[in-house]
């Protein structure tokens, strides 16, 4: 177990900068979520000054990885609900199946959960008890968002 | 849209839509440390101004008002 806390600030330097090693992971996977390299960064420094506060206030955690990954899906949740914006849909975009930007168009019609998911399961690659930490959902749950999220997807798809 | 399909093309996606950061700020800091403290030697003056008149002298006994100039 990992203590970071003001009382104990050698536990607590050694888990930021821990947490710094995580950034190029970090931004990768906030990129992954928001769909934009500079709310990434926004996201990702956000996250971290969480961490650092979280530290001040001599908050326990177990993982320090796991514990940071948590806070940057939150921070990349936040962003997604904050900047909703639709985003221009192609006139044909079933069909230009290979086209990233199709794609990116499809996803930015779903929810954040579902698209927050998605990133994680596809994106990251991470495993559903991976994505239950992460989101701080049940493991059973991750299994039903990312199928919901699947439909979803496949619904805008082919709404064009 | 099959379920196979639909995986390979969100992984496809991912995988390319990842922005290539493999700096960090540290190591750009050194750099920028290093590139810094290289330019600063590369504007270095050169040193011959000082030397020369040793450099001239060589092979020549110098004189008495030679030596107190």
């Amino acid at each position: 177990m990992t203590s970071i806390g003001a009382g104990d600030s050698v536990v607590c330097g050694l888990a930021l900068v821990q947490i710094e090693g995580f950034m190029p992971g970090s931004r990768r996977l906030a990129a992954r979520i928001t769909g934009s390299a500079s709310a990434a960064e926004d996201v990702v420094q956000e996250a971290f000054l969480k961490a650092a506060q979280a530290g001040a206030r001599g908050v326990r955690v177990g993982h320090v990885a796991t514990w940071f990954r948590q806070i940057v899906v939150r921070c990349a949740l936040d962003h997604l609900q904050s900047e909703r914006r639709p985003f221009p849909l192609a006139e044909n975009a079933g069909e230009a199946s290979d086209n990233g930007v199709e794609i990116r168009a499809v996803l930015a019609q779903l929810t954040p959960d579902h698209q927050v998911v998605l990133a994680l399961a596809f994106g990251e690659g991470l495993s559903h008890r991976e994505i239950a930490a992460a989101l701080e959902i049940p493991v059973g749950t991750v299994a039903s968002r990312i199928s919901a999220a699947k439909a979803a997807f496949r619904t805008h798809w082919s709404k064009e | 849209m099959t379920d196979r399909r639909l995986e390979f093309l969100l992984r496809e996606h991912y995988e390319s839509t990842v922005p290539g950061w493999t700096l960090r700020p540290r190591e750009a800091l050194i750099g920028v440390a290093l590139g810094a403290a290289l330019f600063l030697f590369a504007c270095l003056p050169p040193l011959s101004v000082e030397t020369k008149p040793l450099v001239l002298a060589v092979g020549k006994p110098l004189s008495g008002p030679e030596l107190r100039r």
